[in-house]
């Protein structure tokens, strides 16, 4: 009787102390004035976008990124309505073209060549690019380099990177070897890039820049890939960043388009490591 | 002080209990609240921190589990196993890269039969040609297929997963591991608990981490710290749960304690027996506040409970113990006598019932008490008073006593008493008491005595309240008064009044029945002195006519016993003698011949000496009295006087012989005044000797025949009386007034009158009366007796011109009348008796004058 008395006592007080620990400010949910604007496309864009995104610094609209569809993927979905903004890595097809979509280009985005920071050469030229690729060498000594064995990394046909790579070092008829491992993702490359000794790869020069991937950055027949070296031309291997949205551009996309084009979007850009249009380059 | 006391015995009898009884249970239940309180949290937190153990082990499994599944997958792949095949180290790197790049583990590697490395991708550390692993492990890979264990790598401990990959003839092992660190701890880990950690087989740490909730805020900063590096705290629930399977501990960081809860974790078939330890740290800040806060919370209710039972029972000692207390001390008074206590005790319950019928029964006490102190009161004075009605036989004294009696009963000022007179019925008013009194006739006649002896009836009157004061008697003014009447067999004597001056005075019924009882008392006390006084007469009158007798047969004695008994009477009051003394001398000295009676004539009458034989018969007269008196069984002690008057001081005397004072008092003054009157009277024999002589012959016999403490008064009075008689004997006749002469035949006339009507009674005075004023009539003298007085004819006033010749006619003619009607003897006696109401002066003018019949 006594011992009940007590347990009642001891829960009431013990629930008495929890319930009061177990109020919580409730978390205030999104208004319905807010804007939701569906942002997916290339991957290699997708980082600059979702720097201006993050710069934008507007309560009314809300940025939902969506898994990684390649520049395609992107163009599609903006044309199909699926999506409010597709990034964009490369010229549009004639055919993509033809979608009357708005396309806005947001900046010159180099593509660098590199390898596992264990790795010690400073760069390679086009024709030793071109013969790691078709499985002439086995191993980095043979190019100057420590006894590692060439991993080699590549990606599909179809992506932006290798399309560039094709158009400036490989040449559009190299048949890469089969030794050569192709890779889904950009982020899978700079992974395998930082943790397989002996790897060569290729990837975005701003998303190395701007996310400081320790690996080791190759010169291309002794230019290096740099903002400077982008902008003068000397660095010549280059691909646009850009978005698609659909025609007529809305409110709160336009304000998005238009900020995009200003100083402060500009300057988010170049200290991220990529290379926007000069004024009034941004169509 | 006795109040504090019993009020102090009762109050704590009921506090000190309550009070001890409520501590200890407020005592009993704060600690049972306590130590239950405290082996309930405990015990909670303890199986929290165990259940956040068990989770983590679980968890760990699970990773395991979920790092083989992966391993599995990636081993049945074709590519890797054809490029493990083609032996083509270019390959095979890509092949584990490329697969390295759809896991998401730390380290992913390819290792040969001898476990030399092959391909490497991941956390730095590990190359190519390595051999990071120890024999045992490798052959455990290869035969018992698949399996996770902790291994070692680069000097970190890593969960690590073996897979055997088959490529042609050779055999190969894919190992995927994840370093045991923070990261992955973070990753693990989930659920309660403020903290986690992992310990290698050692005890040393490997990994600590916070939970998510427990980073966000700063307050488990010091468990932070304690988690980043080898803490004793946990070592030491390491070593028990190596021991017991499960290790507990507490520990306090900055104030904070926490529970720390470890256990074993050795992964499900692992082969190689490799363990570690988790730990879950579970802060015991809430439910030490839980604790802390209900222990308050018991505590400050016990105390809350402990101080209003505390008080409960004060109050209700106080209503319990004040009432009684009340009640003891009224009792005490009560005990003390005094009655006017009320007892006040509020509210309804059997207290204040019980107070109300102590009131009343303090009520009834007291009335009981107040009317028996009344009735004491009233029977004392009653008593008191009965004792003065029948010690005194003096009218006056008597009224006078019982007034003051009944002022004292009645507590009451004023009060008198009117007696009626027998012969004209008119009241008189006797005794009173008040200041203002007025004593008048016409007061008296206006009282209310007039009216209440008149009916018989008693009255009260008193005062209208509010009324003017009105004065209710006439005599004593009072404003309340009480009358009743003195009744008794013959009718109202009178009435007795009591009376207040206070206008707030009432008389009741009870005063009546009171006063009336004490009228009765008073009519029977009056009764009793009315009547001794009349047997006090008859017996002086009988006595009287005795001694007449008696001196009738010597005529020449003739006063005699008149005489000796006037010389008694100045004896007795010279010597300060009592009233029934004094009555005793007189009723003796009258009666001491009377045995002469039974002697001869002849002796008696014999002129000169006797001879022996006749002096011996007479001796024997006063011998001869006793006897004749005895029988008459007087009231006063008068036979041994007549006895022995003859006896002498020295002893000769007769008939008994006694010496000095052994002869009664009054026989010896009876002596003395026998002698001397002997002496001085004349005898037919011989002419009495002068005064002188005999005042010679008394002091030579003093001391021989006499008592000389009676002779020296007796000469004393005697010389006085011869003084006074020397004045008168120098009146000539000229010196004498009419009118004085005239008053003193009045007076002696009215005391013959008054003398005879005793005697004769009212119808033979009539008569003498009647025979009287005839003979007035006839002889024309100027006189009538009128009602027994003497009195002028024409007015009734006094005589008028009345000669000195016809107030001896007259008196001759009264004389003769009186004696014609009841014997001359008598007549000497009403003469006699009509002398003593006569002062000296004029019994000597009266003598002077010749004024006596015959």
């Amino acid at each position: 009787m006594l011992r009940r008395h007590w347990l009642a006592i001891v829960v009431l007080a013990v629930m008495t102390l929890s319930l009061a620990g177990c109020v919580e400010q409730s978390t205030q949910s999104t208004s319905d004035s807010t804007h939701r604007l569906r942002v997916s496309g290339s991957g290699t864009a997708l980082p600059l976008i979702r720097i201006l995104t993050d710069g934008f610094g507007s309560d009314e609209v809300e940025f939902v990124y969506l898994p990684g569809l390649h520049s395609g993927g992107g163009i599609k979905g903006v044309a199909n309505g699926d999506l409010e903004i597709g990034s964009v890595s490369r010229e549009l097809a004639p055919d993509e073209a033809a979608l009357e979509l708005e396309y806005v280009k947001l900046a010159d985005d180099g593509l660098v060549l590199a390898t596992h920071p264990g790795v010690n050469i400073d760069g390679l030229t086009t024709e030793q690019v071109r013969g790691i690729y078709r499985g002439e060498y086995n191993n980095w000594s043979e190019l100057g380099g420590p006894d590692l064995t060439i991993v080699i990394l590549d990606r599909n046909e179809d992506e932006s990177a290798k399309i560039i790579l094709r158009q400036y070092v490989l040449g559009s008829d190299l048949e890469v070897t089969d030794k050569a491992v192709n890779l889904f993702y950009e982020p899978d490359m700079v992974d395998g890039l930082q943790k397989t000794e002996g790897a060569i790869g290729y990837f975005s020069l701003g998303y190395g820049l701007s996310e400081e991937i320790p690996v080791n950055y190759l010169e291309l027949d002794g230019v290096e890939a740099s903002l400077e070296n982008i902008e003068s031309g000397a660095y010549k291997m280059v691909r646009p960043l850009g978005f698609v949205v659909a025609r007529p551009v809305g409110d709160p996309i336009a304000d998005f388009v238009e900020w995009a084009g200003s100083p402060e979007a500009r300057e988010l850009m170049t200290q991220a490591g990529f290379a926007p249009p000069l004024d009034g380059q941004a169509q | 002080m006795s109040r504090n006391v019993l009020g102090r015995h009762l109050y704590s009898q009921i506090v000190l209990p309550l009070v001890a009884a409520s501590l200890l249970v407020g005592l009993i239940a704060t600690v049972v609240a306590v130590y239950f309180l405290g082996g309930l949290t405990d015990r909670w937190i303890d199986q929290v921190a165990q259940g956040a153990t068990q989770n983590l082990d679980s968890r760990f499994n699970a990773e395991a589990d979920s790092m083989l599944r992966t391993s599995r997958v990636i081993a049945d792949s074709a590519r890797i196993r054809q490029a493990l095949e083609s032996g083509d180290s270019q390959r095979i790197s890509g092949k584990v890269t490329e697969l390295y790049a759809s896991v998401d583990y730390d380290r992913m590697m390819v290792l040969d039969e001898n476990g030399i490395v092959l391909a490497v991708t991941g956390e730095p550390g590990v190359s190519v040609g390595d051999s990071p692993l120890g024999e045992g492990r490798l052959s455990f890979a290869q035969l018992e297929s698949t399996y996770a264990s902790f291994v070692r790598l680069n000097d970190r401990l890593t969960l690590t997963a073996f897979q055997p990959v088959f490529a042609g003839a050779e055999t190969y092992t894919l190992v995927v591991s994840e370093d045991i660190d923070e990261r992955f701890l973070e990753g693990v880990v989930g659920g309660t608990g403020e903290g986690f950690a992992f310990y290698d087989e050692q005890g040393a740490l490997v990994a600590g981490t916070l939970s998510e909730n427990a980073a966000a805020g700063n307050e488990h900063a010091a468990l932070g710290e304690a988690l980043s590096e080898t803490n004793e705290a946990f070592t030491r629930t390491i070593e028990s749960a190596d021991d017991e399977g499960a290790g507990r501990g507490t520990m306090t960081l900055d104030e904070q304690r926490y529970r720390v809860a470890t256990q074993r974790l050795e992964l499900e078939g692992d082969p190689s027996g490799s363990y570690g330890h988790v730990a879950s740290v579970v802060s015991q800040a809430v439910t030490d506040e839980a604790r802390s806060t209900t222990t308050s919370l018991i505590t400050m209710w016990s105390m809350f409970a402990v101080l209003a039972l505390v008080g409960l029972g004060g109050w209700v000692a106080r209503r319990v113990s004040d009432p009684l207390v009340e009640l003891t001390d009224g009792a005490r008074r009560i005990a003390d006598g005094d009655f006017s206590t009320k007892i006040q005790v509020s509210g309804v319950n059997e207290i204040s019932e019980l107070a109300v019928s102590f009131n009343a029964m303090m009520d009834s006490l007291r009335d009981r008490s107040e009317s028996l102190t009344k009735k004491v009161l009233e029977l004392a004075t009653l008593y008191e008073m009965s004792r003065a009605l029948g010690s005194t036989l003096e009218m006056d004294v008597l009224l006078e006593s019982v007034l003051d009696s009944a002022l004292r009963i009645f507590s009451v000022e004023l009060g008198y008493v009117a007696l009626r007179d027998r012969e004209s019925g008119k009241l008189e008013l006797k005794v009173w008491r008040g200041s203002d009194a007025r004593a008048d006739e016409e007061a008296l006649r206006s009282s209310m005595s007039e009216w209440v002896v008149r009916e018989g009836r008693p009255l009260i009157f008193n005062p209208t309240r509010g009324a003017a004061e009105e004065r209710v008697d006439s005599v004593t003014g009072a404003l309340a008064a009480l009358c009743v009447p003195l009744m008794s067999a013959e009718g109202t004597l009178g009435s007795i009044t009591v009376g207040s001056h206070d206008p707030e005075f009432r008389f009741n019924s009870d005063d009546v029945r009171l006063l009336s009882t004490i009228a009765n008392h008073v009519t029977i006390a009056i009764g009793n002195i009315e009547l001794f006084s009349s047997l006090q007469d008859a017996y002086l009158s009988t006595v009287r006519s005795l001694a007449a007798a008696v001196d009738a047969k010597d005529p020449f004695t003739r006063g005699h016993s008149d005489r000796v008994a006037q010389y008694s009477i100045m004896i007795a009051q010279r010597l300060g003698l009592s009233h029934e003394q004094r009555v005793a001398l007189e009723m003796a000295a009258y009666l001491h011949d009377i045995g002469k009676i039974g002697v001869k004539e002849e002796i008696l009458l014999k002129p000169g000496r006797l001879t022996e034989v006749e002096m011996g018969q007479m001796r024997h007269h006063p011998l001869i009295g006793a006897n004749i008196l005895k029988p008459v069984g007087f009231p006063w002690p008068i036979t041994p006087v007549v006895r022995h008057h003859h006896e002498r001081w020295d002893g000769a005397g007769y008939p008994a012989g006694l010496r000095g004072e052994e002869t009664p008092l009054l026989a010896r003054i009876l002596t003395v005044a026998d002698a001397y009157e002997a002496m001085i009277a004349d005898r037919p024999y011989r002419r009495g000797r002068t005064i002188e002589d005999a005042i010679e012959e008394l002091e030579r016999c003093a001391g021989t025949q006499f008592d000389p403490k009676i002779v020296d008064p007796f000469i004393g009075i005697i010389k006085e009386q011869e003084m006074a008689h020397s004045t008168v004997d120098a009146l000539t006749a000229d010196d004498i007034q009419p009118e004085e002469a005239r008053a003193i035949f009045v007076a002696l006339c009215d005391g013959m009158f008054s003398s005879f009507r005793k005697l004769g009674g009212p119808r033979l005075a009539s008569n003498v009366e009647d025979e009287l004023n005839h003979y007035f009539a006839e002889t024309d003298a100027p006189l009538k007796i009128v009602n027994g007085r003497m009195s002028g004819k024409a007015n009734g006033e006094g005589p008028g011109d009345v000669d000195l010749d016809h107030m001896r006619l007259a008196l001759r003619r009264i004389d003769a009348t009186m004696g014609r009607m009841s014997g001359h003897t008598l007549v000497d006696h009403f003469y006699s008796d009509a002398m003593e109401g006569l002062s000296e002066r004029m019994r000597r003018i009266a003598s002077y004058l010749e004024f006596y019949g015959t």
